[in-house]
C-alpha cells in the first residue's frame, strides 16, 4: 500500500509524462519551429509593410450631355482638382463609350451629370449626379456611396464657395457706392455753409439717390451673409442685423427735412442729421471692412472635422492588426496542436497503454493541457518578442495582464483541441475541424471584419470563439494599457472551463471499457 | 499449482452477433508461463484484452491479481505490464525518451536511469539508447516495447503476439528473455499464433473459434493429441502384420500401433521412458534386430492440428 505522499508524488510524475513526451517530440523538429515562429513573423511583417491605410482612388470620367458647353467647363474647372481619391479621367458625352471602358476596368466610376443641371437647380429641383460602377465587392460598393457623398459635397462646397467670393467682390463696388455717399454729404455740408439753396437741394436729391443705392447694394451683400448663417445654424447674427440698423438710419437720415433750408434752426437741424449720417457712414464702412475680410471658405465651410486620439502613442495600422493576428496565430496552433495528439494516440493504439496504466483520464487530460501550454507559452514568448520587440508594436499594459490573457486564450483554445481530438475519428477530420474553427474565427472574430457588420443572431458564434475575446483583450492591453471590459476575461475562462469539463468527459469515456 | 493469479470462469465476450469468446474457464499460477495458442481470429487478443480491463466481458467472472478488471486499483495497475501486438510508442522520441515516458505513466520515481539502462542491456539496445525510434528496425522495436513493458517491474505481463513478423533467431531470444523474467518470479502471459512456442511454456491453452480446447503442460498436449507418448520403433527385419497384431495385445501397449512401413512401427504407449525397455525386450523375443527406438517428438503444429481435429475440449 502506497503512502499518501507516495500517492501524491506518483501523480506528478504522472502528469510528467506528456510533458517530456510533447516537448522532445516538437524540439525535435527545429522546422516545426522555426515555421511555428518566423511563420507568423513574417506574415505580421509582410501585412505591415503591404497595408495601405488610404481609400482606394477611383479613376473617375464624367459624362455630360454638350461636352463644350459652359457647364461642362465649369464642372471641369472644378472637379479636376478634387482630392486625391478622385483620378479626373476627363469629360465626355458618349456614355455608352463611358461604359465600355468600364467593362475593361480602365476606369472605375463614371459620373453622369443631368442635362441642364442649371436650369434644374433654378426650378428648385436638385440636380442628381449618378455614378455608376462594376463592383462586386459590397464592402467597395459602400466605400463609393461614401465616396459620392463626399465629393458631391466637395463639389457643392465649391459652388458655394464661388459664390460668396462673387458677393465679396460686389462689396467692392458698395464701397464706391459709399464714398460717393459721403462725398455728397461732404457737398451737402458745404451747400449748407454757403446757404446756397439751389445747391443745397440739387445735393438733397443726390444724396437720396446715394442712399438708396447703398441700402440696395449692401443689402443683397448682408442677406447672402444672413442666409448663410442661417444655413449653418448660427445664432448670433450680430455684425449684420447691425449692417442692417444702420441702413436703417441712413434711409431715415438721408430723407431731406424740408423742401427749403432757409432759417438757421433749419440749417443747425440738417447739419445735424448730417452729421449723424457720416457717422452711419463711417460705422458702416468699417462693417464691411470687416465682411470682406472674413475668408469664404470659412463662410461656406465653417466646420471642419479633426480627429485627434487621446492615445498615448500614435498607432500605425499593422499594431491595430498585431493582437488580432497573435490571437489568431495562437488559437489556431494550440487547437491544432491538441486536437492531432488524442487521435493520433487512439489511432496508433497508444491509448491502450494508457488504458491499463495507472494514469487516469484526468490526470492524462491534466498532463497533455501542462504539455500543450508550456508550448503554447514559450510560442507566445518568442511571437510576442518578435511582434513588440521586432516590429515595434506597441504594448501600453502591465505584461501581468498580458500573460494573464495568453493563458486563458491557450487554455480555452486547448480545451476545442482537446474536444476535436476525441470526438474526431482520423488525424485529416481533425486537421478538417480545426480548419473550420480558424475559418470562421477569421470571419467572425471581428480579427479583419467588426463585429458590428454582423447580425445580433450571428455574433453567438463570434463570442463562442476564443479568438473574439482573445482579440479585444490584447487590443486593449497592447494598444490602450488597460482592459476596457474585464468582463470578455471572465467569459474567455468560463468558455476554457466548460471545454475541459467536455474534454475530461470525452477522455473519461475514450479510457472506459469498451 | 501455486495460487493462480489469473482466474476466468465461463467468460465470454460478444461484439454484436458474434461471439468472440465463447465460454472459457482456466487459471493461471504464478510464476509461470502461460501460452495462449490459437490461429489467427481465435479470440486470443479478445481474451487478453479482457484480462487486462480493456474490454468488459459480456459474460462471466475474470480475477487478475484478485480483481476484477473493471475494478483495477492504481495499485494492481501497478503491477501490469502489458505488450500490445502493434508497437504503439512514439515514432518521433529517442529509445530513452520513450522508456522515460513509460516509466512516468506508471510512476517511476525519477531516478529511474539505472532502471532504464538495465533494460536496455537486458534487450541489447544499449547502443541505441539515443537514437529515434522511427529509424529502428522491427525487431528493435519490438525489444523496446518490451521494455517499457518491464520498466516497472510488473508481477504479470500480458504479452500480445510479441513474436509476430520477427525472424526465428529473434524469437529464439524472445523466448529466453521470458524465460528470464519467469525465472525473477514475474508470470507471463503470452498469446502467440506459433505453436512452436508452446514448447516454452509452463502451460499452454489452446483457443480456437473462442473456445478454450485445453490448457496443460506442453508435455501432457501432446500426450493428449495422440493418447500418450509415442515410440518410433525400426527394425533390421520385416515386421509383419501377425507380428503387429500379437504387439497390440502385449498389456503395457494401451494405445494404437500403426504399421508405418515394412520396418517400422508407431507405438501410443502411457509412458515412453518405461515401455521402450520392454519393447527392446519383446523384440529380442520375436526374433527382431532393433535398429532405433525412441520418443518420437511431432512438431508441435501437428500437436495442434491433432487436438483441433480431436475437439477435445476437456481443460
Amino acid at each position: 500500500m502506497e503512502t499518501p505522499m507516495a500517492e501524491i508524488f506518483q501523480f506528478f510524475i504522472r502528469l510528467s509524462a506528456f510533458l517530456g513526451r510533447e516537448i522532445f517530440a516538437v524540439l525535435r523538429q527545429p522546422m516545426l519551429i522555426l515555421t511555428l515562429v518566423l511563420g507568423p513573423f513574417l506574415i505580421l511583417l509582410l501585412f505591415g509593410l503591404g497595408f495601405r491605410n488610404e481609400a482606394q482612388p477611383l479613376r473617375t470620367l464624367f459624362v455630360i450631355d454638350d461636352e463644350n458647353s459652359e457647364l461642362a467647363q465649369n464642372l471641369e474647372k472644378t472637379v479636376s482638382n478634387l482630392g486625391p481619391q478622385l483620378i479626373y479621367e476627363g469629360i465626355t458625352s458618349d456614355k455608352e463609350e463611358a461604359i465600355q471602358k468600364l467593362l475593361r476596368r480602365e476606369i472605375d466610376l463614371i459620373a453622369e451629370v443631368p442635362a441642364h443641371a442649371d436650369e434644374l437647380i433654378r426650378n428648385n429641383q436638385p440636380a442628381v449626379i449618378t455614378l455608376l460602377h462594376y463592383e462586386i465587392d459590397p464592402m467597395q460598393k459602400d466605400y463609393i456611396a461614401v465616396f459620392g457623398e463626399v465629393y458631391i459635397n466637395e463639389i457643392n462646397r465649391r459652388v458655394l464657395l464661388q459664390a460668396t467670393q462673387q458677393g465679396q467682390e460686389e462689396s467692392t463696388a458698395v464701397q464706391q457706392s459709399l464714398d460717393a455717399t459721403k462725398q455728397t454729404v461732404a457737398d451737402l455740408n458745404q451747400a449748407l455753409d454757403s446757404q446756397d439753396q439751389d445747391q443745397v437741394q440739387e445735393q438733397q436729391q443726390v444724396l437720396e439717390r446715394d442712399t438708396d443705392i447703398l441700402v440696395q447694394t449692401v443689402g443683397a451683400s448682408v442677406s447672402l451673409v444672413n442666409g448663410l448663417n442661417q444655413a449653418m445654424g448660427y445664432s448670433n447674427n450680430t455684425d449684420t442685423e447691425a449692417i442692417e440698423d444702420l441702413l436703417k438710419d441712413i434711409d431715415q437720415n438721408s430723407q431731406p427735412m424740408s423742401s427749403e433750408t432757409g432759417n438757421t434752426q433749419e440749417v443747425a437741424a440738417e447739419k445735424q442729421r448730417l452729421n449723424q449720417l457720416e457717422g452711419n457712414l463711417d460705422e458702416l464702412n468699417s462693417l464691411l471692412e470687416e465682411f470682406q475680410t472674413i475668408d469664404p471658405d470659412i463662410l461656406v465651410r465653417p466646420f471642419r472635422s479633426e480627429p485627434k486620439s487621446i492615445a498615448s502613442v500614435q498607432l500605425r495600422p499593422s499594431d491595430f492588426f498585431a493582437p488580432a493576428v497573435i490571437a489568431l496565430l495562437m488559437q489556431h496552433l494550440v487547437v491544432t496542436f491538441a486536437a492531432l495528439s488524442v487521435v493520433t494516440e487512439r489511432r496508433a493504439g497508444t491509448m491502450e497503454l494508457f488504458r491499463i496504466s495507472p494514469i487516469s483520464p484526468i490526470e492524462t487530460l491534466l498532463s497533455k493541457y501542462l504539455s500543450y501550454f508550456i508550448l503554447g507559452s514559450m510560442l507566445t514568448i518568442i511571437l510576442t518578442a518578435v511582434v513588440v520587440y521586432g516590429l515595434g508594436v506597441p504594448m501600453l499594459g502591465p505584461w501581468g495582464l498580458y500573460a494573464l490573457i495568453m493563458t486563458s486564450l491557450i487554455f480555452t483554445s486547448l480545451g476545442i483541441g482537446f474536444v476535436i481530438s476525441l470526438i474526431a475519428q482520423t488525424d485529416s477530420q481533425a486537421v478538417q475541424y480545426s480548419m473550420i474553427l480558424l475559418l470562421t474565427s477569421v470571419f467572425f472574430s471581428g480579427a479583419f471584419i467588426g463585429l458590428h457588420l454582423l447580425q445580433g443572431p450571428v455574433k453567438v458564434v463570434s463570442w463562442a470563439i476564443p479568438a473574439t475575446y482573445g482579440i479585444r483583450l490584447l487590443q486593449d492591453i497592447m494598444l490602450r494599457g488597460y482592459l476596457a471590459n474585464p468582463l470578455l476575461l471572465t467569459s474567455l475562462t468560463a468558455i476554457g472551463s466548460l471545454f475541459f469539463v467536455i474534454a475530461w468527459v470525452l477522455m473519461r469515456r475514450a479510457m472506459a471499457q469498451a | 499449482m501455486k495460487q493462480p493469479v489469473i482466474y476466468t470462469q465461463n467468460l465470454s465476450k460478444q461484439f454484436g452477433s458474434e461471439e468472440a469468446v465463447k465460454d472459457v474457464t482456466f487459471s493461471i499460477p504464478e510464476g509461470t508461463i502461460f501460452g495462449f495458442i490459437g490461429p489467427s481470429g481465435s479470440g486470443k487478443t479478445t481474451t487478453l484484452r479482457l484480462l487486462t480491463g480493456l474490454y468488459r466481458p459480456t459474460e462471466g467472472k475474470i480475477a487478475v491479481l484478485n480483481e476484477a478488471p473493471s475494478e483495477f486499483s492504481r495499485a494492481t495497475q501497478r503491477k501490469i505490464g502489458y505488450m500490445p501486438q502493434l508497437f504503439v510508442l512514439y515514432d518521433d522520441l529517442s529509445v530513452w525518451e520513450n522508456l522515460n515516458f513509460v516509466a512516468s505513466l506508471y510512476g517511476v520515481g525519477f531516478g529511474r536511469a539505472k532502471r532504464l539502462n538495465e533494460l536496455l542491456d537486458f534487450v541489447e539496445l544499449s547502443s541505441h539508447k539515443d537514437k529515434v525510434v522511427r529509424k529502428l528496425s522491427g525487431g528493435m522495436k519490438r525489444r523496446l516495447s518490451l521494455a517499457a513493458t518491464l520498466i516497472h517491474r510488473p508481477k504479470l505481463i500480458f504479452l500480445d503476439e510479441p513474436t509476430a513478423g520477427i525472424d526465428p533467431v529473434l524469437r529464439r531470444k524472445f523466448w529466453d528473455h521470458f524465460q528470464t523474467i519467469r525465472e525473477q518470479g514475474q508470470t507471463l502471459f503470452i498469446t502467440t499464433q506459433y505453436v512452436g512456442e508452446a514448447a516454452y511454456c509452463d502451460y499452454v491453452g489452446v483457443l480456437a473459434n473462442g473456445r478454450l480446447l485445453m490448457v496443460d503442460t506442453p508435455k501432457n498436449l501432446r500426450r493428449r493429441a495422440y493418447g500418450g507418448d509415442i515410440i518410433k520403433l525400426r527394425t533390421a527385419d520385416y515386421v509383419s502384420p501377425q507380428v503387429v497384431a500379437a504387439l497390440r495385445l502385449l498389456p503395457f501397449i494401451q494405445g494404437d500401433v500403426t504399421r508405418t512401413g515394412p520396418q517400422t512401427l508407431r507405438i501410443v504407449t502411457d509412458n515412453a521412458s518405461t515401455v521402450i525397455p520392454l519393447l527392446i525386450d519383446w523384440a529380442k523375443e520375436q526374433h527382431l534386430t532393433v535398429e532405433s527406438i525412441e520418443e518420437d517428438l511431432p512438431p508441435f503444429d501437428d500437436v495442434f492440428v491433432e487436438l483441433v481435429k480431436n475437439g477435445d475440449t476437456h481443460g
